[in-house]
């Protein structure tokens, strides 16, 4: 009895030395690890490292990450955050979070613990992680050297996935305006025979004018002014078309002396043009009523200047119907 | 038929009254070596009562010439120095206390005279320039509570220059525009200027003689507005100024953003006064388009307000005024 007492005390140790070393592995596979650090801890300003946070946790459980939005402490700003990683380890999650993070000011940085609130089989429990340190060294100075400018912004490369979309723009853009283009010009009737406007030499057109002016009889009804206007207008058109002079924006003086430097055979009939000149100026602007005969003297000599300047070898041209024909209209006059 | 009769007495009048036209060119002529177009436009300013802006480099005679033709008048002539800390009642005349009659009695200023000389007027502050302005216009001058009417006739010929702005006022536009013509003056020719060097070496500067009297210019005046302009001849001035104003009605739409402000109606009847004048120096009865024409750019090249763009193109007002003349039809 005493034997059996003893057996039976030594299987109950034996089960209570099992269970203890068991007891570890089977709690293992209950619990939750988290694990924040960062890639170095120790950066030079400006420079970007990775901040991870790492989550070791049973399917069932429920672990609440800390919301990180553009700070991780004082300086140190987050630049990125990357999404949640999560793999599948048998019964267990592993969650892995990363965030790009950097400093712009030199110091020692202390980044909190962080905490995870989480609830497991009716458990609700906090989970708090070390207290992280973050040192961040300014770049030193050499001052021995020089003080040198901001270097300018580096140029990216050139890249076309950028503006492959413009390019296609513009070439759809080229292609309908050609296929518009293609439309109306197929489209437009031309005709079969295109009329040509007649251009005649302007010594013609001023001698037809001249006879008008004289067929109207103007001075004769007391309309002097007129007379002497259209007249000089006639030979300002016919100075602007034979000699390329623009006659219609020059004085009287200006026109005898832009005349003189065309090389002219008869001089003379400068002389003419400016006898006539002087008395239509008088008439225009000063009331002058001449007497009949210089009326008719003054239409003679510019008939005779005409005549004396006209360009003996200058056969009718014919132009295209777009392009007036030179002539002399009421808007001329 | 009594208008003809008119036109060519008044022809036969101005031909005899303006003889004195000659004289003044001679005796200017004495002493002005060259620089026609300042004394031309010195005698318009003259017999149109209009202001003269005269602007050129230091050394060009501009003093001299109006001072000789001051000297050929029977007139009083006043030169004024602007300065920056001149003030208006340097220009104008105070109040000074007369502790003999113990009262307040009034010193005219150098304003009072027939000739003013307003040199370097861009030199002095703009209260300065608004009191020689305004006497300008109203020709009269307050001083304390008495009123007083400048002495007839009573023209200011004011000079700028062009270089050294630093410190200096420039005139604004409503003021630029109260003078009729705004002369710009070049270097004299190679001659000329020989002639002149010899002039100055020579033993004794000539003076000029005193030919007139205020009383002759103020009757040339009248006679002035009396020269016949016709209607051909008002239309292609209204032409001219409207094109500066709506240029691309004119022909000329690549000036419409280049100008901000084109010439006001000031403008319009200084250029048709200017041209009658210009008339009565050739000694004319009546206007011709080469009138308008010789006066246009010294009447309009300072009442053309230019644009950024203008600037930005190096385009002058007399470059549009040069293609407005070219464009608009002659009568």
């Amino acid at each position: 009895m005493i034997g059996f007492i003893v057996i039976t005390r030594k299987i109950k140790n034996i089960a209570f030395v099992l269970i203890m070393c068991l007891l570890p592995t089977l709690s293992s596979a209950q619990s939750i690890k988290i694990k924040a650090e960062f890639d170095s801890l120790a950066i030079v300003i400006g420079d970007q490292i990775k901040f991870r946070i790492e989550i070791d946790q049973p399917k069932n459980a429920m672990v609440q990450m800390p919301v990180l939005t553009d700070t991780l402490v004082g300086k140190v700003e987050i630049l990125k955050a990357f999404p949640a990683d999560t793999t599948k380890n048998g019964e267990n999650l592993h969650i892995s979070k990363q965030y790009l993070v950097t400093s712009f000011d030199s110091g020692n940085y202390v980044v909190a613990p962080l905490l995870f609130p989480f609830k497991m089989e009716k458990m609700d429990d906090t989970f708090k992680t070390e207290a992280l340190l973050l040192k961040v060294y300014t770049v030193p100075l050499d001052t021995a050297k020089d003080v040198r400018d901001i270097k300018p912004p580096l140029k990216a490369p050139f890249s076309l996935a950028e503006i492959w979309l413009y390019i296609l723009i513009g070439v759809v853009v080229i292609i309908i305006g050609f296929v518009i283009w293609y439309f109306i010009k197929k489209n437009k009737k031309e005709p079969l025979f295109s009329v040509k406007a007649i251009v005649e030499p302007p010594h013609i057109v001023a001698i037809r004018e001249l006879d008008k002016l004289r067929a109207d009889k103007l001075w004769q009804n007391n309309k002097v002014k007129d007379y002497y206007t259209r007249l000089t207008e006639i030979v300002r058109v016919y100075i602007e078309h034979r000699f390329g002079i623009f006659a219609l924006e020059m004085t009287s003086d200006e026109i005898v002396a832009a005349l003189k430097g065309v090389n002219l055979d008869d001089i003379k009939s400068v002389d003419l043009l400016r006898t006539m000149f002087s008395a239509a100026d008088l008439v225009k602007f000063a009331k002058l009523e001449p007497l009949p005969n210089e009326n008719e003297i003054s239409l003679l000599n510019t008939y005779q200047f005409v005549n004396n300047t006209l360009e003996m070898n200058s056969p009718t041209k014919e132009q295209d119907g777009e392009q007036p024909a030179i002539s002399l209209n009421k808007e001329n006059l | 038929m009594s208008e003809l009769v008119n036109i060519k007495e008044l022809n036969d009048r101005i031909q005899q009254e303006s003889s004195f036209v000659d004289l003044l060119n001679i005796e200017m002529g004495k002493v002005i070596v060259g620089q026609k177009h300042l004394v031309e436009s010195l005698l318009i300013g003259l017999l149109s009562d209009g202001h003269v802006l005269l602007e050129g480099v230091p050394g060009l005679a501009k003093t001299l010439a109006i001072k000789t033709l001051a000297d050929t008048i029977d007139a009083r002539f006043s030169r004024i120095q602007f300065t920056p800390d001149l003030l208006p009642a340097d220009l104008i005349g105070t109040m000074v206390y007369s502790p003999k009659n113990e009262e307040f009695i009034v010193k005219k200023g150098p304003i009072f005279a027939n000739f003013i000389l307003a040199d370097e007027i861009n030199r002095s502050p703009a209260k300065v320039q608004s009191a020689l302005l305004e006497a300008m216009q109203e020709k009269q001058v307050t001083i304390g509570v008495n009123t007083y009417t400048l002495e007839k006739p009573f023209l200011v010929l004011a000079t700028q220059n062009p270089i050294e702005q630093e410190g200096t006022y420039p005139l604004p536009e409503a003021q630029v525009d109260r003078f009729m013509l705004k002369v710009v003056l070049d270097y004299p020719k190679k001659e000329e200027e020989r002639l002149i060097i010899r002039q100055n070496l020579g033993k004794a500067f000539p003076t000029p003689n005193r030919i007139l009297n205020p009383a002759d210019i103020m009757r040339a005046r009248e006679i002035v507005k009396e020269v016949y302009m016709d209607e051909k001849i008002e239309k292609y001035i209204l032409d001219i100024v409207f094109a500066t104003r709506y240029p691309a009605e004119y022909g000329l739409p690549k000036f419409t953003g280049m100008i901000n402000y084109g010439g006001s109606p000031r403008a319009s009847i200084s250029l048709a006064l200017a041209s009658k004048a210009y008339a009565f120096i050739k000694r004319r009865g009546y206007v011709i388009p080469e009138d308008v024409r010789a006066v246009c750019h010294d009447v309009l090249r300072h009442r053309i307000g230019l644009s950024y763009e203008a600037e930005a193109e190096n385009i002058t007002s007399v470059d549009i005024i040069t293609e407005i003349l070219n464009t608009v039809e002659v009568p």
